[in-house]
């Protein structure tokens, strides 16, 4: 008598770190689902793949670049690191190291180095021409004379020693240099003066003049002196252009400008004194009105350097990013791994080895306007690409190899990702942490697999191969930016940058059910417990479905008695029924059967490849038919995901949307101490899921079982 | 269809979230209004982030002390000329990068736009001529520069350096008029401190104020110094916190006044 075994839902996520036969997994995806996502509330589909921005278009580090996207790419054989971030007037900011790009496109010329440097956009683009290091070099002093004759326009007001002091300006950025040392003084008895000045710096747009008052030139203090023109009534202006200053000529002598003025013409602006250039460093951020320059001060010795970076934050002064006063300094427990950060916020988080901290506004006052807060004191990161934040919330590869996120309340949940712990055990610090806005999902990924955790339904998504959306190599960084989460992936040497879930329009999905094991209810049993594991032959289906393909049947696989259920390293050769993987569990699997996916490897648009394992030897497997005859792929592939099962059947689909199959009577696997029930689709990658599965079969009542 | 509308109102509240601020979690977050608060206020209004500010502050000490930071306020010049020295290999390997993948794109092997490529060669070499300018290279400045203003201004600097220390011009010191003819003003005045090869040394890069011949000069004149003595006090007082009109009353009061110091 047939009897219903067990019910499947697949609404509870991956889980593969409990038990293998724990009862709360039933209706959870086992390991070797995939290509599936949470996008709605309570509902997967298939995962939509990677769409490429073009080769190379990547970058070791990738940022937000305003309302676009853009990285530090490795330079000269150098792992690329640091900041880069656009802000006002579409300046581009960066420091650290690797050649600056905007969504994909390598800027010529601009290379970060250790010290801050700033582009500015010209027609809306970026050169090197247009790039300057953070800060203006102080200039010489002013030549100041009493002008010979005095200008058209100009009375000669000027009466007692005067003298003066410049500075130079960016008024694109502004930045602002610490003023000039004093000019001679100059003794006016009714005299206009002249002021010859020096060579503009490179990045340099606006001279500003600093005077005495009359009768202090030898002393000081220098105030603001506005230039007007000869003949002109108006104020003048106090940003003197350098174009003026070139073109000027006092007295046959170039780069020269008159002035005429009295005390009371002074603007009670005193010459600059705190705007030194920022310190060599290895980050930077803007927070709020103030721009920091991270891991400044390495050691006594030698130079600051990615790999020698310090523990310092420099400060700029407010509004003035360019101009950083020594004194105005915040320090970190250790160097810097990377920052955090957003223009719109008034924090960034700080990531160190060993430690996590918050740099945060607290407005301005008798020193700097940000402070660090301790996060995490005991945990940090390794690399820049091990975390991401959402909503203010930490998500992470911490040090140790686990997965933290943080709380709406700021704790830490320590055990965010230990439903997959089983299948992440192993991966390194090259693992890659983003947030996908669009399906609210924070994806972690290495190699070339990736997970999704969804943000609405708490839950995690069975893992998605790159492989299966044509993407080889493995992955390296990732950002958002509207929407989207772009994500670089290495290979062969080429850093090339991918959509995240957009646009492929074929996608193999997979669901497994947890392994089950049956307990059957004996009333009158005299000789054993009531509930007690009897074998089981499973010998019919029922799935509850949904597809929005009908070209490919659906394939079922039923798995036994705990056996290894998937790999995915398997290699095809076209004309041959050869499948080798070296993961592959070659012991007692003859009889069993094998369905190999990969593009084309069952024929022209066929993604699929049925056979029995007839030998299994030597790292590989040779398939064959029900005749006995080889089964060969059609194509030479890598990497494959292949299903091994007791028995594996096609089940056709008759029409899109959501269905039931039949009653599929086609299975006939008896001895199952467990069981496992795969049901693979190739769908268009818009919709395909299981809704639910229910597995019926045979009771044996004996206590005999095989173990294969 | 049901799918497909959560799917969207997935996405709207991913957009809406990707634009609006974000915020620390409350129990990390630093209120900069109750932190402008005196400390008394803070306790009583805020009892935990007064102890969580004093904790921060105490922090603050501990990792100040692990840094490694000189222990005196480098000049201006100084973290320039540290800076520099960096800039200028950095810059001499990016240009050779670029002079190589200009030359593959002129000869059709490579990408890039070769005229665009040599604008960054130009503009890093200018910035790489003022870095070398800075430490004193003013002999390499000379060869990368490409803006013959820029090439002549590092030139002259050159031969200022090289020059004999005790070489003048013939030149004399500037009388005032009229009222002020008491007055004698120096001739020389210093122009920029720069570091010379010559004497391993920051120096002095003096100019006579009425023909331009220049030198350089290991210390200046004593007149230029006080007043240089007096400039500094004068800012001192501003940055102390008096306001300037104040500090120039308190400097006049002590008789720091030009005509006073340059009576001959």
């Amino acid at each position: 008598m047939r009897r219903l075994l067990s019910q499947h839902g697949f609404l509870e996520g991956a889980l593969n770190s409990l038990p293998l036969l724990d009862e709360r997994s039933s209706d959870t995806l086992a390991l070797g689902s995939r290509n599936l996502i949470y996008a709605g509330v309570g509902s997967l589909r298939p995962w939509k793949g990677m769409q490429s921005k073009g080769s190379n278009t990547g970058a070791r580090k990738m940022v937000q670049l305003g309302k676009t996207w853009g990285g530090l790419k490795d330079t000269g054989g150098n792992q690329a690191s640091g900041s880069l971030f656009a802000d006002i007037g579409s300046s581009l900011w960066f420091i650290g190291l690797g050649d600056v790009s905007k969504e994909g496109t390598t800027l010529t010329g601009l290379s970060a180095s250790t010290l801050l440097q700033v582009a500015i956009a010209v027609a809306g683009a970026y050169d090197a021409a247009h790039a300057y290091q953070a800060g203006l070099p102080q200039p010489s002093a002013v030549d100041a004379a009493l002008t010979i004759t005095i200008g058209t326009g100009f009375t000669g007001q000027v009466n007692g020693p005067v003298s003066f002091k410049i500075a130079r300006l960016r008024t694109t950025t502004g930045a602002r240099s610490i003023a000039s040392l004093t000019s001679a003084v100059v003794v006016a008895a009714g005299n206009s003066i002249r002021l010859t000045f020096p060579t503009a710096a490179t990045g340099q747009t606006h001279w500003r003049v600093f005077a005495t008052q009359e009768g202090f030139g030898g002393v000081g203090l220098h105030y603001a002196l506005p230039y007007v023109p000869g003949g002109v009534t108006s104020a003048g202006y106090l940003d003197i252009p350098e174009s003026v200053v070139a073109a000027g000529t006092v007295d046959g002598i170039g780069r020269s400008l008159e002035f005429d003025f009295k005390t009371g013409d002074l603007v009670p602006e005193l010459a600059y004194i705190d705007d030194y250039p920022p310190p060599a460093g290895t980050h930077a951020v803007r927070i709020e009105n103030v721009m920091c320059v991270l891991g400044a001060v390495a050691d006594s010795s030698s130079a600051v350097s990615s790999t020698n970076p310090g523990t310092v934050g420099a400060i700029s002064l407010p509004n003035f990013y360019e101009s950083y006063k020594p004194s105005n300094r915040v320090y970190f427990p250790e160097p810097v791994v990377d920052v955090r950060s957003r223009p719109t916020d008034s924090y960034c988080y700080v990531a160190h080895r060993n430690s996590i901290t918050a740099l945060q506004y607290v407005g301005l006052r008798d020193g700097p306007a940000v402070a660090i807060q301790m996060i995490l004191p005991d945990v940090g990161i390794s690399k820049p690409q091990n975390w991401c934040q959402v909503g203010g919330l930490l998500h992470a590869r911490i040090g140790t190899g686990s997965f933290i996120r943080m709380r709406a309340d700021g704790s830490i949940d320590y055990n965010w990702a230990a439903p997959i712990q089983n299948a992440i055990k192993d991966w390194d610090d090259t693992t890659v942490v983003g947030w996908h806005p669009d399906s609210m999902n924070v994806v972690i990924s290495n190699g070339g697999e990736a997970w999704a955790f969804s943000l609405v339904n708490e839950k995690w998504s069975p893992f998605c191969l790159l492989a299966d959306a044509g993407v080889s190599g493995t992955v390296l960084s990732a950002v958002n930016s509207q929407g989207e989460l772009i994500i670089t992936v290495t290979s062969g040497g080429s850093q090339t940058a991918y959509s995240w879930d957009k646009g492929a329009t074929k996608m193999p999905v997979s669901l497994i059910t947890p392994w089950t094991q049956f307990r059957p209810y004996w009333p009158r049993s005299a000789w054993t417990s009531q509930e007690v594991t009897r074998s089981v032959a499973i010998r019919e289906l029922h799935v509850l479905f949904e597809t929005d393909r009908t070209t490919d049947p659906a394939i079922l696989a039923i798995h036994r008695n705990a056996r290894q259920s998937f790999v995915r390293d398997a290699v095809t050769t076209a004309g041959s029924n050869s499948i080798s993987s070296a993961t592959m569990d070659l012991n007692s699997v003859i009889g069993d059967y094998v369905c190999v996916f990969g593009s084309g490897v069952g024929g022209v648009g066929i993604d699929y490849l049925i056979g029995r394992i007839a030998t299994a030897a030597g790292g590989a497997v040779t398939i064959v038919d029900s005749n006995g005859n080889a089964v060969n792929a059609q194509a030479n592939l890598t990497g494959l995901y292949v299903s091994i099962a007791r028995q594996i059947f096609p089940y056709n689909i008759p029409r899109a949307n959501v269905q039931h199959s039949e009653f599929l009577k086609e299975p006939f696997v008896f001895d199952c101490q467990s069981y496992a029930v795969g049901i693979h689709m190739i769908t268009n990658a818009t919709s395909g899921q299981v809704h639910s599965l229910e597995v019926l079969g045979n009771v044996r009542s004996g206590s005999s079982a095989a173990i294969t | 269809m049901s799918q497909k509308i959560s799917e969207q109102e997935v996405a709207a509240r991913g957009a809406e979230m990707e634009r609006e601020p974000w915020t620390l979690p409350a129990r990390y977050a630093l209120d900069p209004k109750k932190l402008a608060l005196p400390p008394e206020e803070l306790q009583k209004e805020d009892p935990e982030l007064y102890l969580r500010w004093q904790k921060i502050q105490e922090q603050q000490k501990l990792w100040k002390q692990q840094a490694n930071e000189p222990f005196t306020r480098p000049s201006v010049q100084d973290v320039f000329r540290a800076q520099s020295v960096q800039i200028a290999e950095e810059l001499a390997k990016l240009i050779e990068r670029l002079k190589e993948e200009r030359d593959k794109a002129v000869t059709g092997s490579g990408d890039g736009d070769p005229s665009e490529l040599q604008g960054a060669i130009l503009a890093l070499r200018e910035r790489r001529a003022h870095a070398l300018s800075l430490h004193g290279r003013y002999d390499l400045a000379v060869e990368v520069e490409p803006r013959p203003e820029h090439k002549e201004l590092y030139l002259a600097i050159l031969e200022a350096v090289w020059r004999d220390d005790e070489e003048d011009c013939k030149c004399e010191d500037v009388r005032g008029s009229g009222e002020h003819s008491k007055l004698i003003i120096p001739k020389h005045t210093i122009k920029d401190e720069i570091f010379s090869v010559k004497h391993g040394r920051v120096v002095f890069l003096r100019q006579c104020s009425r023909c331009g011949f220049l030198n350089v000069v290991t210390e200046v004149d004593q007149r230029l110094m006080k007043m240089r003595g007096h400039r500094s006090q004068a800012a001192a007082l501003v940055t102390s916190g008096m306001s300037p009109t104040d500090a120039h009353r308190v400097l006049a009061n002590r008789g720091h006044t030009t005509a006073e110091l340059l009576k001959k």
